[in-house]
Order: C-alpha cells, then structure tokens, then sequence
C-alpha cells in the first residue's frame, strides 16, 4: 500500500493507482478531458496537472501512479491558472457552436469550460476547416470538433480491435481520421459507435434520425409502429436523471404511444424467436451433426460485420438466424399486417435500440427485405429517443404504465437479459437444453457467462454430453477464442467451444454504443443489474415458453427452421474487403 | 446544310472492325449517331460493342493483375528482408521510399496484408514523419535549407527568390510536375550557409542572385535526353 | 577479416603510429558538399599521372566548417599542414608544389590550433597574417618583408614564407608563425621583421615580447580522432587511434563495475541536453531484473544548427560503436540500436560498416575477445521528426510508431524498448566512454568545472567568422569560443546574443558573455545546454524574429499529442508573427508569458515544456525589442524587415566573394 498526502488529506492506496484515482477517495475530483475509465491515460489534454510537494513542475495526475510520501497539490493558484490556460487553449482550437451541436448540454469540454467560467475568448481562435464525414448511416464525425483527447482512437484500436481510426499528420495538423484517410464507410469501421460513446465532445455522433422519424409520425399515410430493444429499458432513465439499471419498459410503452406510434412491440418478443431458431440450430448441428460447430451468434450487427471482413473463414458457423430487431421487423410487415389487414406498405417500423450499427444493420443484405419492404425503416439509437421524447413534453417519468401491443409484444426474461453480454448464451442454452433433453433446467441461470470478465466460459450437461461454451464482449477479446478454434482445426484437436455468444461492444448491448453518455464498468454493471432483475420478475423464463411465440410458429412459421421461418428468419454472410478503397 | 459529312460511316453502321478500331470518344459518338438514326442502339451493334468491352476490360484486369503481383513480390521481398525484426514497419517504409521516391497507396495495403500491420497504424506513422510522402515526388527536388545557421543568413530571401521564380510554395510542385520546392531543418552545412540542395546536389554560400542559373541548370538537364 | 583476439589487440598497443606522407581529405556531409570528393579525385589523379606513391586517405572532418573542403597534407621533413576552402585545381597544385616542390600554397594554410612557447627545431615555415580588424590589410606587405629578410641572410632555401589563411589568432595585429614549432608572435610591426629572422629563424631564440602565449582553448576528446583516421577503416582505428583497447580493458584486464566507476569518477553527464550522469543511467538500467536490457544510440540530431553528432558519427564511427559495447557490458544488455536521422545518409553508411566491420573482426557478436560476453547493435532510421530526440519517443519510433512521447514514469531505464530496461546515450557522450576508460576518470575530471566535468563539442554558427566544431572544457566562457576560437562576428560588427540550446534553448545577451558554460550556469540564464548548438548573433539580427524561427521550428515538430504544446506553440507562433508584422498589442505580451507558462508546466515533454524558452528569453533580455514593432506599428516592421534583407543579401554576396 501507497501511504501520501493529498491535498493535506491522508490516502492510502494500492501500489499502481494513479494520483487522479487517489484523489477521487478523497473527495477531490481531479479534472481531465481525456482520461476515460475505460481506457489507459493518453497524457493529451494537459488539464489534470498536479504538484508534488510544491515543486515547479506540474504532473500530469491521469498517469502518474501515487508514490509514498507525496504530498500532492491539485487545486493551488498556480495549478489552477494553468489549467484554466490551458483549457482556453483548447477552446482556441475548437468552433465554439455549442447551441448546434449534438451533443450540447452532454459536452464534457462544454461543462469544464462552464465550471472555470470562462466568459470570453482571450486567444483568437484557429480551426481548420474540415467537411464532416457522413458516410456511413451510422456514425458523423464532425473534425472540427475534435479536441485529439485519443480516446475514440485507443477504443477503435485497442478496445475494438477495429482500426478504423487513427491519427494523421502532426503538430497543429494533428487530425483524428478514418483508416489511411478515406471516408468512414470504406474504411474497417463497424459502425459500433463506441467512438460516439466515448468522445468527450461532438466531434462523433450517431447519426440524428429523429427528423425522419418526426416526418413519418406526421405523415397520415403511415401507420408507425415501433420496437424497443431489451437494454434500452434499463438505460434510458439515465438521460432523465435516474440511475443507471432502472427499468422503465412499461413507461416507453406508454410514452412511445403517446409519441404517435400505433402499436409498439418489444424487440424482447424477437429475441425468444431468435432462441427458438437458433437453439433449434444449435441442437442441429450439435446433437445431429449438420453443420459446422462451434455456433457463432448473429445478432450483434457490429459483430457481423466485423466477422465478415476480418473472420470470414468463419461464415459457416455463424448462426443463419437474423437479430432480433429484423425477425421483429419481418413479422410486423408480414404476420402481423395480414392479422390485423394492414397493408405492410404503410406500416412504419422504428426501433429503438442502443446501438449504431443497427442503423447500418437495416440495409446490410436484401433479406433484410424478407416482407417485401424494408423489414425496419428506421432507428433510433437510446439517445436520440431521450431527446425526442424530451422535445414532445412528455413527462416521461411521470407517466402511467402501459402494456405492449399483443402478437409481438410478450417476452420472457430470456429475451430481456439479450441486453447484457452472455445474454444470449444463456437464453440459447436454456432453450436448446429444454429442446435436447425435454426437460426444463432447474436452474436457469447460468452465472458463469455473466459479468464484465472480457472472455468468460462455461460447460453444461446436456444428455450427458458435454457443452462448453464461450462469450466474447468487445471486438478485441474475439481473436483469442477464433484463434483457440483455428488452432483445433488445424491440429484436429478436440474443439475448443461448442457454441460462442460475441456482443461488439464492451458489457453487449447495455454498453452500446448508442446508449446515453458516461458509461464505464460500473455503469454496465448496473445496467446488466437491471435485465437480471427483470429475468427475475418474469414468470416466464425461456423463450420456447413464450406464448405469443409459439402462437407465432402455430399460426403462421410452421416449425422453428421451416420453409417461412427461412425465408422471413434467416440471412447470408459474405467476405467482405476491410478496406473498400 | 452547308456542313460536309464529318464521318465516311454517316449514313450507315459501323462494322465490327471500325468498332474495334475506334477510340472512346468516336465510339461515343457513334453510337450517338446510331441513336438518332434508328431511335435504338442495333442489337449486332451492341452486342459487339459489349464483346469488344468485356476484351478490354480482360485485358485491364490482366494488367493490373501484373502490377498487383509485382507490387506483392516487391513488397514481400522488403518483408523478408525485415521480417525477423521486431519493429520493422518504419524501417520497410524507409525501403519502399527510396524505391518510389513516395509510398503508393497500393504498395501500403499490401504491406499492411503481408505485415498483418492495419492500415491505419501505416498510415499514422507515414503522415507523422516528414520524411515519408503520400505523393509521387517531382523530377527535381529543390531544397532549401532553414537550419538556424542559414536562416541567419539569409535561407528565406533564397526561398522567396525560389518561390516567385516557380510560382508555388514550399511543399508544392509545379503544375508539370518538375520542380518541386522543400524546406527542410538543416542538412548539417552549417558552415557553407544559406545552402540548396538540388537533387542531391548542395549549393553552399548561394546568393539570390545565382538562384536563376541554378533553376537554369535543372532546366538544362531536363533538355538533354 | 580474423576474428582479433585479446593478444591481438595487446600487440597494437604497441605499435601505434601513422605513416610517413600520405594527403587526407576530409569527407563528411559538410565537405563532401562543399565538393570534396571531386578535390578526392583530382588529387589522385594528379598522383597518378605523376606516378607518385603518396597515399590519399580519406578521413571525417576535424571540424572547421569554414573552410570546407579541407585538405591535410604531410610531406617527410614537414609539419602537417591543413589546407582549407579546396577547389580541384588548387588540389592539382597540392600535388606538384606542396608535395614535389615542398613549397606551402599562399593564402590556404589553416593552422588554427598550433601554439608552442619554444622553437624545437629550425624554422622551416613561416606563416604571416593580418588578424587585425583595420581594414588594410598588411599581409602581403609582411610576407614580402620577412621573404627580403631572408634573402638578404641567404635562407631563401631553408625558410619559406607563406600567407595564411586563417592562423586561429584573431584581432592580433600581423602574426607570425614559426614552423614547424608552431611559435607564434603577435602584433608583429614592421620593425619586428628583422629580429625575427636574426633571433629566431638564425638564432633559435624565442622573443619573449612578441611570444603570443594564449594557450589552445580547446581540448579534443570527443574529436580526438575526427580527421585523423579513416571512418571507413576497422584496421585505421585499430592502429592510429588504439581502437577498441578500452574495450579489450573492460572485457579482460578488469572487474566487473570497473566502467561505471570510472565514470563516476569522470563525471560525465549526458551530451544530449538533459545532463543526467551518465554512470547513473547505467547503474539504474543495470540494475533492472530483466531477462533483456537494451542499449540505444540517441543519433537523432535534429537541432537545426547542431551537427556535432554527424560528425562524429560520419568521422570516427567506431570510437562511439566502442563505448555503446562498453555501456552493454556495463548493464549487461545484448542488443543495441543506433537511432540515426535518415538525413544523415553519410552517417548512416559509416555507421553502417563500422558495425560491419567490428562484427567480422569479432568485436560484436557471440563471445567478445573470449570474454563470454555477446552483444549486437543495429541500425534504425528516423525519418524526419525531431521530438525523437525524446526518450519515449525515439523509443516508440524503434518500435515502428508515430514518435509521441509517453508519460514518464516509468522510466525507459525502467521500462523501455519493448518494455525492457533500456539506456539511451547521445553519441558525443559514447564517443567519450573509450577515452574516460582508457585514461581513466580522474584524467577526464581535470577538465570541466565542479558541476559539469570534462569537455563539450559546440557547433558555432550563424553570424560568426569562423563557424565551426569546437570543443572546449565546461567552464570556457563563450566571449573565449567565439572571439579566441571561431575568431569573433563577421564582419567584426558588435555581438548582440549568443543562442545556446536550439529550440529548446534561450538567447544570452552580451552582458553575459564571461559566463562559464556549464549545465548549471546556461540554466540560470535562461537558456540550456542542449546538444551544442551555439548561435552567434549581431546588432542587427531581431530577437522577435529569432524568437519566431525557433518557435516555428517547434510548432512544426510537436507530435501533435498534447494540448498546451500542440495548440499553445501555434497560437503563440500567430502572436509573434503579428507582432513582428507591426500589428500586436501590450495584450499580445500578456498572453504570450500566459501561453508560455501554461506550455511549460502542462506539456507532456521536453519538447512542449522548452518550446517557450527562444521567446521567454527574448522577452527577458531584449522586451523592448518586443516593444518596439507594437509601438512602431506596420511601417516599423518594414523597415526592420527591409534592414534585414539587405543585410543578408550583402553578407551572402561577400562570403561568396572570398575565397
């Protein structure tokens, strides 16, 4: 243990902790435009200078671990008037067009520079003027907005493994850039959006769709239904000022009808439908041997994506089965449209998810068109539906609770905890246990692939035969379970894994990289907190209970893998170039 | 009209050969032609014309195929050469430099496949030196020095004698691709400042007035075949 | 070549010594530029077409940058005598008048350090010139009287009376040296002639009353062998310059610990501008568990007007290859890199085969003159950035990244080249290692002050009349290196300032012109070490300008990583520029020291955190400078601007103009 002073207050710490961490135990909030919890210090703003026993020089907290004896200053005159310095400096190089910009109110560099009131520009101000990138459906990056913190980067980079971003040039030049230099959508990105997520600034946002989404709501032609993704419900309150993990799905009901939408469904609904399709797979290719194994989920688009340019010699053992969004979508324009006698053309499908790439998902292959139409027009990713809310004065918290629309509406806690890394997994093993065995688990949690350890593995009994299975989170922790099957088929080995649940973004679905502002390991916590809670109140738990979804199946898919579940269910991969230029 | 008949296929199709004999433009026109005469492209015509294209296309791609390989071979004999060095990437860069004189963009991809290094991490470090260049470099390189010791003495009265003589900045070419002009932070002549270099070549104690005769020099090689 | 051995090396020991006549051209970057290889050639073919035996050697330079190309030429019953400013034709004259004739060339003799106080030997030569600063010059009328002289007393055969080139006696009236003794009379006048050739030329006795008694300022070991050996040549070193003895000491005469206790003893302190002691990098990085350590060659000189790196590393390769395998014995490490700049294609080239050279000779590879020690070093290339001059920098670009430095700590001697314990070392400070263990620490320790010990290469240049490599004992003040060294401003106008340090340094003003250099002393006045670069500047030469160069230099060179360096240096850069355009304000000032101090504290490096230091100083010595262009507006800054083109132009037209 580190034993110094900080600020004259005693701390104690484990060696390695850094002064800014100590600091925080304190009571005494260090401030930093570019350390992020999730990520390693890059030592780039210059605003968490310190001192150390009144010395000249000024540390940068961010980095430096606590050393015995230290007797730390984080707030005196000088420090403070440098800090302030430098933040104008930062200010000097960045376009100041706050009341425009996406992430006004939500801006880490706009709320320092309120704190330390500063109140005119006392250097001129320089920004290159740079076009925005717009060409993904996803993501804008905004360059001049940039303030080169590096964090959009190390994500990219280190947490993602995507490479999508770097810098380019150097000095007063130095820009944040896609790949070599090209545009965003011909570049590796996968559209995750973490970049979004973590950008201290407006310099990465989702691309705002709440205008086209206002249009439709407007436009008497169209009948708007709408879908809510699992996480969503427990992360939206954040935007409202509740804490993160609060579950709020019967509020969204009830607000997104009052939004103008006229039916809304729950993308939970889907998520038991893609148990049902894909335990069935699983129990295919592993109890009968048809087909490759181990299986690799499908629902995470960023994760496809990425499989598709990166890891394509596993194709074969992705699961064909779609997410849960585009079942969703497909049925609502099909099933749901002949029930109701609706013409599909006119029904709107928005969804509401936590992610980025979901935006991108929506016109990734042309069985994303199985209806006949686009399955799902638009999405909305968690923030901009906070604000959207926010602008058609609902008091969204004070609202009464409502139910879903039935036929897609009803979910078990199978599809709610989708939302949370190792979700998946355990939703498919109780299901394809169920399938292989006839019987129901005792104990239908599976402990082993929940939490934040970034590969976690489990093995199961099923008939007898052995199960292991593997959950990734984050892009970078994929290569080492790829490689652990790589190495087995090259060898012949015994394989590794049977089944393997990947989610992009660190944490699944509740770290998304739509999900509103701050998220870090204690924040994902919670949030998972809040699907495992709702797991917990549902009386229901797997998906093949759900009794709208077997309706669906009776009514109108046949059997789970039939001819019409192909059809409007599954989807194809293909080998795509990293790069498009 | 007054105007003669441009073309001798004015009042009737072309054949296959003229087709195959004729260049984009004329072709275009043609087919232009061929438009308002029959208000449709003639099926025999078009399938030619589709034939002739899938050919030239072939052959594009089995160009470009050749090129793809050398630039492969080329770029895995660097590798190899690095290959058991941790830490290569720069000093690979370095190779492909001095054999380009820049780093194509095509020769960066397929370092970053065979080096399994991402492209953005390339591209990072060659835009971060000033050594690396993006683009094909001039014929001649002209090169003034800023050392202190030759801005002491005068280096920018050369640069501005330089510019105004060529017609572009530091860090430009000239539009025929000849001359390209460069500031660089001393080249260690410190003594014999303000200095050029001039492809390779240093001009030590230059005056503003020399610079002409020496612009002239380069033009004079240029002249010589 | 064989594999030496410790015998090998024990019986060169004994017989060191150059040989008799031989010519050597001085080719490194500077010379070859300034045409040297093109004098290479035309000396070997005019040797070859008067069928002579004479060896042309090709040698680094000794450092005299004013006169390149440079020519030493010895002849057997004749001192060595070093030719400066070459041209080939006057290479063919060499040949038939120096070497057949015996006969000196007027007006090309650079003798610049020879000093004696006693004639050991008859006169044979004698250099006239005027050092004065009168404008007549009364060379010639010397040369001519001394030459009646010794006609008149019959020796015209014996004594040869010859104009110099530059005698490295500066502001001294007529002098007049007697070779090949090297005693030297000042202020000679023209009643003097006479009692120079009667007394010492005839009599062989010294005049005490004209006796010019300054002692040689400089002290060469950094140099020690630059343009005395061949670079290209392992056997050269070995035999004229007892090549790799140190070495041979280290690894078999003594006990572990011996290198780092003798530099302690020295005091050496790293060259690269930092000033950390040397034996304490060494210690702490070998003291390090780890299963690799590494040691790197910090070659990446990019301080515009410092070259001394390159020309040690292009003049004597080997000396500083010696002292790297020195510092891996000493912390145990088995690879090393040179981290050389990429524009330093010489450098490279020789560094290259001297690492060649020494691994066929044995003295890199597996089992060290049987020592059991194994060591390797390689080559890595900057590639035009020089914040990779910083440790953590160079580090990452090895690594093959974008050279941003990192947080320190941990500290490379920690945690470096791939996250091993790894020294990095300047080459001037390993050039120094083989000598300090030769001679010993306490030998080196007689040099220097009680802070700073032993001796520092400077690279003087800009408005000097002689800019060239010198090097002095720490403690030389800079009024003796630029006035008694380098021969004082040209065009004898007043010195305003001396910038030391480059960009990360600060301009010293007159007043402080007797100050000692030392680490400590350059410090106080504002400015730094740094790696030596040293620029001399008149009357004329405007601060705010000299400010904004440097500055601009950095602007361009920050890695762009943190904020205060990254935007704090380009927006100051935009206050200067407005300034010196005439259209600042006071406010300007203000915000100048806010973003100075603000960039100083907060950067990450030494790069950001010195990067104020050119306009600081300025600010200090010369504000109202500063004051000046704000309250002289647009017109003001013309006529400044105006002033100093004219200037420059003119003084371009006169250098060109001389031979």
């Amino acid at each position: 243990m580190i034993k110094a002073r900080i600020n004259d207050l005693p701390v104690e710490v484990p060696e390695g902790t850094t002064i800014l961490e100590a600091a925080r135990q304190v009571q005494v909030c260090i401030p930093t435009l570019c350390k992020h919890k999730d990520l390693l210090s890059t030592a780039a703003c210059g605003i968490c200078i310190v001192r150390n026993k009144g010395g000249g020089k000024m540390i940068r907290a961010c980095c430096t671990p606590l050393e015995n004896d230290m007797e730390i200053s984080t707030h005196d005159r000088d420090i403070v008037e440098v800090r302030r310095s430098t933040l104008e400096l930062i200010l000097s190089n960045h376009p100041q067009a706050c009341l425009t910009c996406g992430r006004n109110g939500e801006c880490e560099l706009q709320s320092l520079a309120a704190d330390f009131n500063i109140d005119q520009e006392t250097i001129k101000r320089y920004v290159r003027d740079t076009p925005p990138d717009t060409s993904t459906d996803s993501i804008v990056i905004d360059f001049v907005k940039c303030i080169k913190c590096g964090r959009c980067i190390q994500v990219c980079q280190e947490m993602q493994n995507v490479w999508a971003l770097s810098f380019l040039e150097r000095g007063i030049n130095t820009r944040m850039a896609p790949a070599g230099d090209i545009t965003l959508a011909e570049s590796p990105c996968v559209k995750c959006g973490q970049c979004s997520a973590h950008c201290p600034t407006g310099a990465i946002v989702e691309k705002d769709e709440a205008p086209t989404v206002w249009q439709a709501l407007y436009d008497p032609e169209k009948i708007c239904v709408v879908q809510i993704a699992p996480s969503v419900r427990v992360t939206v309150g954040e935007a409202f000022g509740l804490p993160p993990g609060t579950n709020l799905t019967r509020k969204l009901y009830s607000a997104l009808r009052r939004l103008g939408f006229k039916a809304v469904f729950d993308t939970n609904f889907s998520a038991d439908v893609t148990i049902v399709e894909e335990a069935s797979e699983f129990i295919e290719r592993f109890a009968h041997k048809r087909g490759e194994l181990p299986l690799i989920t499908s629902c995470c688009p960023s994760w496809t994506d990425f499989m598709e340019k990166r890891h394509w010699d596993f194709i074969d053992n992705f699961s064909t089965a779609k997410s849960p969004q585009q079942m969703l979508g497909a049925l609502a324009k099909t099933y749901y449209a002949q029930k109701l006698g609706i013409d599909p053309a006119k029904l709107y499908m928005v969804s509401i998810m936590p992610c980025t790439a979901k935006k991108y998902e929506l016109s990734r292959t042309e069985e994303m068109y199985a209806s006949g139409f686009k399955d799902v027009d638009v999405v909305l990713t968690t923030r901009e539906l906070a604000r959207m809310l926010k602008q058609s004065g609902i008091d969204f918290l004070a609202l009464p609770d409502a139910e879903p629309d039935s036929i897609l509406g009803d979910y078990t806690g199978a599809g709610t905890i989708f939302g949370a890394t190792g979700g998946v997994m355990e939703a498919a093993v109780r299901t394809a246990y169920f399938y292989a065995t006839g019987k129901k688990m005792e104990k239908v949690e599976l402990e082993a692939v929940r939490g934040l350890q970034g590969v976690k593995e489990g093995e199961l009994n099923i008939n007898g035969a052995k199960v292991r299975v593997a959950v990734a989170h984050g892009l970078a922790n994929v290569e080492q379970v790829l490689d652990r099957v790589r190495e087995a088929r090259k060898t012949g080995a015994e394989l590794p894994y049977h089944f393997i649940e990947v989610m992009a973004c660190p944490g699944g679905c509740i770290g998304g990289g739509g999900q509103p502002y701050g998220v870090d390991n204690e924040r994902r916590r919670l949030r998972a907190a809040g699907l495992y809670q709702d797991d917990r109140d549902r009386s229901l738990r797997c998906s093949h209970e759900n009794p709208e979804v077997v309706k669906v199946y009776e009514e109108f898919l046949g059997k789970p893998l039939g001819h019409k579940a192909h059809e409007l269910l599954h989807t194809r991969y293909t080998a795509r170039p990293l790069y498009k230029r | 009209m007054t105007s003669a008949p441009t073309h001798p296929v004015d009042d009737r199709d072309p054949t296959p050969v003229e087709l195959a004999n004729c260049d984009e433009a004329t072709l275009l026109g043609m087919l232009d032609k061929m438009e308002q005469r029959h208000g449709f492209v003639p099926r025999e015509i078009s399938e030619e014309i589709s034939r002739l294209v899938q050919l030239r296309l072939e052959r594009i791609e089995r160009i470009r195929g050749k090129l793809d390989s050398t630039i492969r071979r080329d770029v895995q004999t660097h590798v190899a050469h690095w290959s058991n060095e941790e830490g290569n990437l720069i000093m690979i860069l370095h190779a492909i430099q001095n054999q380009h004189g820049y780093v194509p963009r095509e020769v960066a991809m397929e370092l970053s496949r065979e080096l399994g290094v991402p492209l953005a991490r390339i591209y990072e470090v060659i835009t971060f030196y000033h050594y690396f260049k993006l683009q094909p470099p001039a014929k001649h390189n002209v090169v003034v020095c800023n050392g202190t010791a030759c801005y002491l003495k005068g280096s920018l009265e050369l640069l501005n004698e330089l510019r105004s003589r060529l017609g572009i900045s530091e860090g430009q070419t000239t539009a025929d691709r000849h001359i390209h002009l460069d500031v660089v932070r001393c080249i260690g002549c410190c003594g014999m400042s303000p200095a050029l270099v001039v492809d390779g070549k240093t001009y030590g104690r230059v005056k503003t007035s020399e610079v002409g005769g020496i612009l002239d020099s380069v033009k004079k090689q240029e002249a010589k075949p | 070549m064989k594999t030496l051995t410790k015998a090998d090396l024990e019986s060169l020991a004994r017989q060191q010594g150059e040989g008799k006549e031989w010519i050597r051209v001085q080719l490194d970057t500077g010379g070859i530029a300034a045409g040297a290889e093109t004098v290479f050639a035309e000396l070997s073919r005019v040797r070859d077409e008067m069928k002579l035996a004479l060896p042309i050697l090709r040698v680094g330079s000794v450092g005299y940058s004013f006169a390149d190309p440079v020519v030493e030429v010895k002849c057997a019953g004749m001192p060595r005598i070093l030719y400066g400013r070459i041209t080939p034709e006057l290479a063919g004259r060499i040949v038939r008048e120096h070497v057949v004739n015996k006969r000196l060339l007027d007006e090309y003799v650079i003798a610049t350090r020879r000093r004696s106080l006693k004639l050991d030997g008859p006169v044979t030569q004698i250099l006239v010139r005027d050092t004065g600063a009168d404008l007549g010059n009364k060379t010639e009328f010397f040369q001519f009287s001394l030459l009646e002289e010794i006609k008149r007393r019959g020796l015209t055969e014996r004594v040869q009376v010859v104009r110099a080139y530059d005698m490295g006696v500066y502001d001294e009236g007529v002098a007049v040296q007697l070779l090949p003794s090297g005693v030297t009379y000042v202020n000679v006048l023209a009643q003097d002639v006479a009692r120079i050739v009667a007394e010492s030329v005839v009599g062989g006795r010294v005049l005490d009353d004209l006796l010019w008694k300054e002692s040689d300022r400089q002290v060469r070991v950094v140099l020690r062998n630059c343009g005395e050996i061949d670079p290209d040549s392992l056997d050269d070193y070995l035999r004229n310059a007892q090549g790799y003895q140190a070495l041979k000491r280290v690894l078999c005469d003594e006990k572990p610990g011996f290198a780092i206790a003798e530099l302690k003893t020295s005091g050496l302190r790293g060259r690269g501008g930092a000033g950390f002691p040397t034996w304490m990098k060494w210690q702490l990085t070998g003291a390090q568990k780890a299963d690799q350590r590494y040691v790197i060659c910090n070659g990446d000189e990019g301080d515009p007007g410092a070259f001394m790196d390159r020309s040690v590393l292009e003049s004597d390769p080997h000396s500083v290859l010696e002292g790297m395998i020195i510092a891996a014995h000493a912390m145990g490490c088995s690879r090393g890199y040179f981290y050389i700049r990429a524009e330093y294609p010489k450098a490279v080239e020789r560094v290259e085969r001297a690492i060649a050279q020494a691994r066929a000779a044995g003295l890199l590879g597996d089992n060290i003159l049987g020592s059991g020690f194994s060591f390797d070093a390689k080559i890595r290339l900057g590639a035009g950035a020089f914040v990779c001059g910083e440790e953590t920098a160079l580090i990452a670009s090895i690594e093959g990244r974008r050279g941003s430095p990192s947080p320190r700590p941990p500290y490379p001697s920690v945690r470096g080249l791939w996250q091993k314990p790894t020294a990095i070392n300047n080459v001037e400070t390993l050039a120094n290692v083989p000598a300090i263990v030769l001679r010993g620490g306490a030998w080196y320790a007689q040099n220097g002050t009680e802070k700073s010990k032993g001796t520092k290469v400077f690279a003087v240049t800009g408005k000097v009349k002689n800019a060239q490599l010198v090097e002095v004992p720490m403690g030389t003040t800079l009024r003796q290196i630029v006035y008694d060294i380098c021969g004082g401003v040209l065009d004898d106008k007043d010195i305003k300032a001396v910038q030391t340090g480059g960009p990360s340094g600060g301009v010293i003003p007159d007043k402080h012109l007797d100050t000692p250099v030392s680490y400590e002393t350059l410090q106080q006045l504002g400015s730094i070490m740094g790696s030596g670069g040293m620029l001399v500047m008149d009357k004329n030469d405007s601060m705010v300008e000299v400010a904004k160069f440097y500055l601009r230099f950095c602007v361009d060179e920050s890695c762009g990583k943190c904020a205060p360096c990254r935007i704090g240096g380009y927006q100051m850069l935009q206050i200067l520029d407005r300034i010196s355009r005439g259209r600042g304000s006071a406010d300007d000032i203000t915000a100048l020291r806010r973003i100075c101090t603000a960039m100083q504290k907060a950067s990450l490096c030494g790069l950001g955190q010195t990067a104020p230091n050119p306009v600081l100083s300025t600010l200090r010595y010369f504000e109202e400078e500063y004051k000046a262009f704000i309250e002289g507006g647009p017109s003001y800054a013309r006529k400044i601007s105006r002033a100093q083109a004219g200037e420059a132009s003119k003084e371009t037209a006169k250098a060109v103009a001389t031979p």
